[in-house]
């Protein structure tokens, strides 16, 4: 892909997003699949106007085909258009190859087996279940990148998860139910190599559905609060994230008039990282984006001050930045937007259970269903599960209930930060595309809305 | 060799390997987008995909492989590995392909896409939105066309063809002044042809004009009221959750749905009649995903549960009937009274323009934000509000409505009134 040959920034990337799934629902195997999604798609850029194109065509042929497609796409833009932007400066050219040291043949007998292990186990102990699920899926996303720039890079990403739903009938004689996911980073095979692995972890779950079912509704009203990692993860990415893409930035989310200001208290750190966080590989590692900018941290928040937004080659450019590889695509026919890539608050010097011992009436949540944010960073997320804290003491489970808040409010009320970082197992993001996330983070005691019922 | 060619071939070829019951389905995507991004346009886009599912019965077991490269040599290589799978997989008894021999084609909207007058319509729409809504900041969006090919064959004999042409069009959008930043809002469209400007369509105006208007926003402290008018697109994701806990597969035979014993009882108030309608929608599908030929459905007619929403494996699973379909596709009939006049008649409620919230739970309790919503007092919309959560129980939320507008959304999808009901509870900090 010589230089000489484009007369526009043109990228073209081959990619191949595997997939296995099995699931086992009340012992009966419902689902048993595997997929293999893969093809190249070229993205050229004339002077601010992008055209893209893509073919589930690995032949010489089929990259020809589509290298032309995007750049009719862009010239018929640019004829249309009166969009007039320079061009990229170049990003250092560079050579990658990452993620193969995980590479296996997996049997679905071997996942079938595992997860039917799991099941039976299940199935045996807990016998006033209404109804279990027990499920595997599989994604490996395999990447190759080049540029007119001269970057050429190869990675594969595997995320293996096990998932575990259990149903018990409440003490209202309503249904109630838990979820848990087990794995995230690495081959099915390294990750889950015995169903006994999990038994004392689903017994845990078995135990907090048990309380949980015996469990009294939140009262509504503002609380305070200890967000468990998984809440400071979905916080992190959620209700602080979204707002710092520069995409959103420039189309006028709150944090766009916040930058160099004091925006959580001095204890919130908070940072998107593309691989490491110390010596500790993320769950969702990306060493060059679909840009081919190599990744680097961007430091979101730090001390407490909004320090900087997350971009593309072209936000960068228009607002005088660097991109820091932000840029990810999810399915090799889906362009580039500017995502996240492992999103967490740094921890900090609390223990948990100081933490828990300073509160006299409040909540201790720990699982969540979902979240949602928006421009303005008032956010909402699903609990799942968390207990009552009376007296500085864990008191009754809880039933689900929803939080809500403002989330630079929420960081500015913190008081205090765990000292252990912990990663959500198998994150999403839906901006547009799905997209696979990592997100975590310490406890954070803070004040939210806390839904009743 | 032609696609059905191929797709024949490699069902022979299953039938060798002595399954039980093999299927081949096909889908071929042809899409070109013209997407804006900060007011300005800036991509085409265009997609060309295919994927391939061949899923068999062997023994009762089954194994299922999707691809994305159909060449008869590719197809063939599914073929062998789907059968891999049904070897290592377990016995369910439940498990059937659709049991008919219907050789059927159906077609509908272009087969190609106008590029420039996709182009010219967006424009107009980027343009017309800056001069009549200064307020509102166009953040993404776009529209695209898209031709969606999908064949259907499976060892019964059935070979169904669909076509459908259909162009889409959608727009996030927020309000912005130097005071401040409204809640994301958007809309859209689904049409067999951009006939019209977009600003033409008035809810598509209405969304613009309201958000420009929420930018500010009160907050209020305590209860708001339990009157509550639902916007179309919060009461299809109410609907959407209702299905998914009450009336799917999933729900049925986990046992977990509070509805299941519950076909021919009321179960919501009487001014509800809503159905499954994909032939009567441009974004409707012809074949269901399981290979039967879609027909339109109600589920829920003047309040009583009509009929759940189960494909094959769920209704035999569950020992009931499969359902004509399980589409998307909600449409309800229309009330007499305009939405003005619901508004006239509310003491202090709110209009729930959009909701941000959890799942229900599977008892169908829920909670979550109100957004980009306004505060109704004396019978006429005041403030936009900000920290304001709605909670309640899907049941609940059904039966007690009291009013549907005469007025709603059609959007190609779906076509919904607005809704009144008294069976939420709106607070504030």
């Amino acid at each position: 892909m010589a230089k000489t040959q484009f007369s526009n920034y043109t990228e073209l990337r081959a990619q191949v997003n595997g997939a296995s799934s099995v699931t086992i629902t009340d012992g009966i195997l419902s689902l048993n699949t595997t997929s293999e999604i893969k093809g190249v798609s070229a993205r050229v850029y004339r002077e601010g106007n992008y055209g893209f194109a893509s073919i589930p065509d690995y032949s010489e042929e089929g990259i020809r085909k589509i290298l032309k497609a995007a750049e009719d796409n862009a010239n018929f833009l640019y004829s249309k258009n009166n969009v007039r932007k320079k061009n990229f400066t170049p990003y250092p050219k560079l050579e990658k190859k990452v993620g193969f040291n995980m590479e296996e043949i997996l049997e679905q007998s071997y996942v079938i087996e595992l997860t039917s292990k799991i099941d039976e186990y299940i199935k045996d102990k807990y016998k006033d279940l209404v109804s279990r699920t027990v499920g595997a899926r599989i994604l490996n996303f395999e990447k190759l990148y080049r540029n007119t720039d001269g970057v050429f890079s190869h990675s594969f990403l595997p995320r293996s998860m096990i998932m575990v739903e259990m149903v018990l009938m409440g003490t209202d004689n309503l249904p109630v139910s838990l979820y848990k996911g087990f794995g995230g980073l690495g081959s099915f095979m390294d990750l889950h190599k015995k169903a006994s692995d999990y038994y004392e972890e689903l017994d845990i779950l078995y135990k907090n559905l048990k309380d949980k079912a015996e469990g009294v509704y939140c009262k509504g009203g503002i609380k305070e609060v200890i967000l468990d990692a998984e809440l400071a993860g979905i916080l992190a990415h959620e209700a602080i994230g979204h707002t710092t893409e520069a995409d959103l930035v420039r189309a006028g989310s709150v944090a766009g008039k916040l930058l160099n200001k004091e925006v959580a208290s001095p204890l919130i750190t908070l940072v998107d990282v593309p691989h490491h966080v110390g010596d500790i590989e993320c769950p969702v590692p990306v060493y060059v984006d679909d840009e081919g900018v190599e990744g680097e941290d961007v430091v979101i928040i730090e001390n407490g001050i909004l320090k900087s937004y997350m971009h593309n080659k072209e936000s960068a450019m228009d607002m005088g930045f660097k991109a820091q590889g932000n840029a990810r695509a999810n399915a090799y026919y889906d362009e580039p937007l500017i995502r996240m890539r492992n999103t967490c608050i740094i921890p900090g010097k609390s223990k948990l259970e100081d933490m828990i011992s300073s509160i006299d009436d409040g909540y201790y949540f720990l699982k969540t269903t979902n979240g949602q944010a928006d421009s303005t960073a008032e956010f909402m997320f699903g609990v799942a599960m968390g207990y009552e804290i009376k007296n500085g003491k864990l008191g009754k489970a809880l039933r689900d209930t929803t939080i809500s808040g403002m989330a630079f409010d929420v960081l500015k009320n913190a008081t205090m930060v765990s000292d252990e970082l912990k990663w959500l197992n198998g994150g999403w993001c839906g901006k547009k595309q799905v997209i696979i996330v990592g997100m975590g983070g310490p406890a954070i005691k803070t004040k939210v809305n806390v839904g009743g019922r | 060799m032609e696609l059905i060619d191929r797709a024949k071939y490699v069902l022979d070829e299953l039938k060798k390997f002595s399954c039980d019951e093999a299927l081949v389905d096909l889908k071929l995507v042809d899409k070109v987008e013209v997407y804006y991004e900060a007011g300005k346009i800036s991509m085409v886009r265009s997609v060309f995909d295919e994927s391939g599912k061949i899923s068999l019965i062997k023994d009762k077991k089954n194994g299922e492989v999707v691809i994305n490269q159909l060449s008869k040599e590719d197809l063939l290589k599914g073929a062998k590995k789907a059968l891999e799978l049904a070897k290592d997989s377990k016995e369910d008894e439940f498990l059937s392909f659709a049991d008919h021999n219907l050789v059927k084609s159906f077609n509908k909207g272009p087969k190609e896409a106008d590029l420039n007058l996709m182009y010219d319509r967006l424009n107009e729409f980027l343009i017309g939105v800056k001069r009549d809504f200064p307020l509102i900041s166009l953040e993404s969006g776009g529209v695209s066309f898209t031709l969606n090919k999908r064949l259907y064959l499976n060892s019964h004999g059935a070979i169904l063809e669909e076509s459908k042409g259909l162009y889409d069009f959608s727009m996030t959008i927020m309000g912005k002044d130097d005071s401040g930043v409204s809640s994301f809002n958007g809309v859209g469209f689904s049409s067999e042809s951009l006939d019209r400007p977009f600003l033409d369509y008035p809810y598509i105006r209405r969304t613009l004009g309201e958000t420009e208007r929420q930018i500010e926003v009160k907050t209020v402290v305590g209860e708001v009221g339990n009157e509550v008018i639902l916007h179309p697109y919060v009461f299809a994701e109410m609907f959407h959750y209702t299905i998914s806990n009450f009336l799917q597969d999933a729900a049925i035979y986990t046992n977990t749905s509070l509805w299941k014993e519950k076909k021919g009882e009321r179960v919501a108030s009487t001014l509800i009649n809503l159905s499954l309608n994909p032939l009567n929608f441009p974004g409707g599908d012809f074949i269901t995903s399981d290979g039967f030929i879609v027909e339109n459905m109600p589920v829920i007619k003047e309040g009583r549960l009509e009929n759940f929403v189960l494909t094959n494996y769920g209704a035999r699973r569950s020992k009931m009937e499969r359902s004509k379909n399980s589409s998307i596709n909600m449409e309800m009939s229309y009330g007499e009274k305009p939405l003005e006049e619901i508004i006239k008649g509310v003491k202090r409620g709110i209009l729930l323009n959009r909701f941000s919230g959890g799942s229900p739970a599977e008892n169908g309790d829920f909670a979550g934000i109100a957004k980009n919503s306004f505060l109704i007092e004396d019978g006429e919309i005041k403030e936009a509000l900000g920290e304001v959560m709605v909670s309640g129980n899907l049941e609940k939320l059904f039966k007690e409505v009291t009013e549907v507008s005469k007025e709603g959304i059609n959007d190609g999808y779906t076509s919904l009134p607005y809704v009144k009901t008294l069976g939420l509870k709106v607070f504030g900090k």
